[in-house]
């Protein structure tokens, strides 16, 4: 062959390990946790030490942290109360195309449209029937963690599906020709070989319900000291033109995210090797 | 054993239909067939890990067709094993066990037992991940068998497993069937594998079981032609039947009147297939020619080809057949097998003429699909 495709030439070492996708992505990479540091930096040296210190302690961001650590936690939790058996049932299924769209709607919903879901409900006989009768939700903070439920509860069921989809169903068929019941198989294989993936699941899950402000703010409302989560503290400090409070505010929401994700990450490496 | 009656299966497009199939208590029953065709399907039945749409499941004389799996008492080890990855090889052998809740020291007693058994003692605290394919089917083996199951069933066993050591593990698996007398059916489609563990087995194709027998009859007497065509029986040919009775056959193949015994009784002018085994075609030296011991059915030809072998040497020899009409037809070409030290002692190779003698015993006349 005498004709060589300019593209055979060898190129210069140096150059050519520049544009290997690894090399790309490891730019791409930079770039983001750059972006992730101004944007944190903008945020930190707004405001001296002791403002933020001050903010931090000050009885109006503990009472938010504390509400949103607990009704993101429970509202995580009963995400995955229903996330999990759903997600075990649709996996390794089949499903008609317009079932697994509806899956995956909640995940382009956006939050206030969750809120104006809920509050409309509440306003038909069913929704008001079960306000007098079980619990107020309509501006309580029951009605955060609905909210967040109701915004997370499908993000959930996909990726506890994944998770389940990346077992093997054959490790629970041949658990079951070995003896277990569908409970035992389930327990001892299943659910464990899909533990790493529903750990994430609950990560994710419980961020997505802690940073929300949208669904939360509609349904729950933003009253101060009783209905204000960490989101909301920073929307009310800043409709107040409070700028430095509501900075202040911010990094709590994202030293105390921070903290949360890093101990879940913790345990997991921990339980699963 | 193991009772196959009638039954039917189905999985998304793909269909099993009316399957019978029957292996006898602690026979090694080999289900031999091409990729694709079912066969793991099938298994997968017995071991109730699918539902059947119609028949019967037995096993033991137990009716468990509608019975889950962990009912069955069935030992299954499924295609690549499927080795619990977050359990070492200790509770991947005890998992049977446990799940049949035996008190912890009974059970700590039989997986030792059985390791022991197996040459796996070193391996108990491993993890699976780090085991290689031999380990690994070992490690499968054990876990199906220390629950004593009734039946064992083997899904591509060597699938996983290096070529080079597969005859170890088949003689392995062979000396563990013996031992235990578990009453076995084992899917492949390697015919060495069938040849080298099967008391019995059964061809099978297309959905269904085509021979049964012992692997020597199954591969020197195919019953079929879709059978000989899938143990790619060398020199299968066509004939029509010119006359036949008491045993004895007459074949009209083209020009040339082949004498078939012992033969079925066919009426005259059936059209068949037949096919000869290497190692009965027969060389008749020239030098030679007085008390060869058979002269049947005797043929001139010229050889075409050879390939050594560590006993014999397959020769490709032409043949004209008296008669042939069109000569564009390719040449009919028969393969023989022959001992290395008789081919040494035949001269000329390449091109030498030969007279050739096949016998009449050695022919087996294949009857098509649609009159079995």
């Amino acid at each position: 062959m005498t004709r060589r495709n300019h593209r055979d030439r060898p190129l210069s070492s140096s150059v050519g390990r520049l544009v290997e996708p690894r090399s790309l992505g490891l730019l791409a990479a930079g770039f983001y946790l750059g972006f992730v540091g101004v944007l944190v930096g903008v945020l930190a040296t707004f405001t001296g030490l002791g403002r933020l210190v001050g903010a931090l302690v000050s009885t109006e961001t503990m009472t938010a942290a504390g509400l949103s650590l607990g009704a993101a936690t429970c509202a995580a939790a009963a995400s995955l109360l229903v996330a999990v058996p759903a997600g075990y049932a649709l996996a390794h299924r089949r499903l008609n195309v317009i079932v697994e769209t509806l899956v995956d709607l909640p995940l382009v919903l956006p939050p206030v449209a969750v809120g104006i879901g809920l509050l409309l409900f509440f306003q038909t006989r069913v929704g008001e029937f079960l306000e007098t009768h079980t619990v107020r939700f309509v501006f309580t903070r029951w009605g955060i963690v609905l909210a967040q439920f109701s915004l997370t509860v499908g993000f959930a069921l996909r990726l506890v599906k994944d998770a389940f989809e990346g077992v093997d169903a054959r490790f629970e068929s041949t658990a079951r020709t070995l003896g277990a019941g569908p409970w035992a198989a389930f327990r001892e294989v299943t659910l464990p070989l899909a533990g790493r993936g529903i750990a994430t699941a609950a990560v994710l899950t419980w961020a997505r319900a802690v940073g929300d402000f949208g669904a939360t703010v509609l349904v729950a409302g933003a009253t101060r000291e009783r209905t204000e989560t960490l989101p909301i503290a920073v929307f009310l400090n800043l409709s107040a033109v409070r700028l430095e409070q509501a900075v202040a505010v911010a990094l709590t929401l994202l030293l105390f995210a921070f903290a949360a994700l890093l101990l879940v990450r913790r345990a997991m490496t921990r339980s699963f090797r | 054993m193991i009772e196959v009656r009638g039954l039917g299966v189905r999985v998304g497009p793909f269909a099993l239909h009316d399957v019978n199939l029957t292996v006898s208590p602690a026979e090694y029953h080999v289900l031999l067939g091409p990729t694709g065709v079912g066969k793991s399907v099938l298994l997968q039945t017995i071991a109730g890990i699918r539902r059947p749409t119609s028949g019967v499941i037995r096993i033991g004389g137990r009716d468990v067709t509608h019975l889950p799996p962990e009912a069955r008492d069935v030992g299954f080890v499924p295609q690549d094993y499927a080795l619990f990855p977050h359990r070492t090889v200790e509770e991947n052998i005890s998992f049977g066990l446990r799940m049949r809740r035996q008190r912890p020291a009974v059970v700590r007693a039989r997986v030792e037992a059985l390791a022991a058994k197996m040459g796996l003692e070193s391996l108990l605290g491993r993890h699976v991940e780090s085991l290689s394919g031999g380990e690994r089917q070992r490690v499968a083996l054990c876990r199906a068998l220390a629950i004593a199951p009734t039946v064992l069933l083997l899904d591509e066993p060597t699938n996983a497993v290096d070529p080079s050591r597969r005859r170890l593990l088949w003689a392995e698996l062979k000396r563990l069937q013996r031992e235990t007398g578990v009453t076995t059916l084992h899917i492949t489609h390697l015919f060495d594998e069938a040849l080298a563990v099967a008391d019995r087995l059964s061809v099978f194709l297309d959905g269904r079981v085509r021979q049964e027998g012992t692997a020597d009859e199954v591969f020197s007497r195919p019953a079929r032609r879709d059978v000989a065509e899938f143990l790619a029986v060398a020199n299968l040919f066509e004939a029509t039947v010119e006359r036949a009775g008491n045993g004895v056959a007459h074949l009209r193949w083209n020009g040339m009147l082949l004498e078939v015994a012992p033969a079925p009784d066919l009426p005259a002018g059936t059209r068949v297939s037949w096919c000869i085994r290497p190692g009965d075609v027969m060389i008749l030296r020239p030098d030679r020619p007085v008390g060869h011991p058979v002269r049947e059915n005797q043929v001139e030809g010229r050889i075409v080809g050879q390939l050594p072998g560590e006993t014999v040497r397959t020769l490709w020899v032409e043949i004209a057949l008296p008669g042939e009409t069109r000569p564009s037809a390719p040449p009919t070409r028969l393969e023989i097998h022959i001992p290395n030290h008789a081919f040494l002692r035949l001269g000329p190779v390449i091109g030498g003429t030969v007279r050739l003698s096949l016998k009449r015993s050695g022919i087996r006349i294949l009857l098509d699909e649609e009159k079995t």
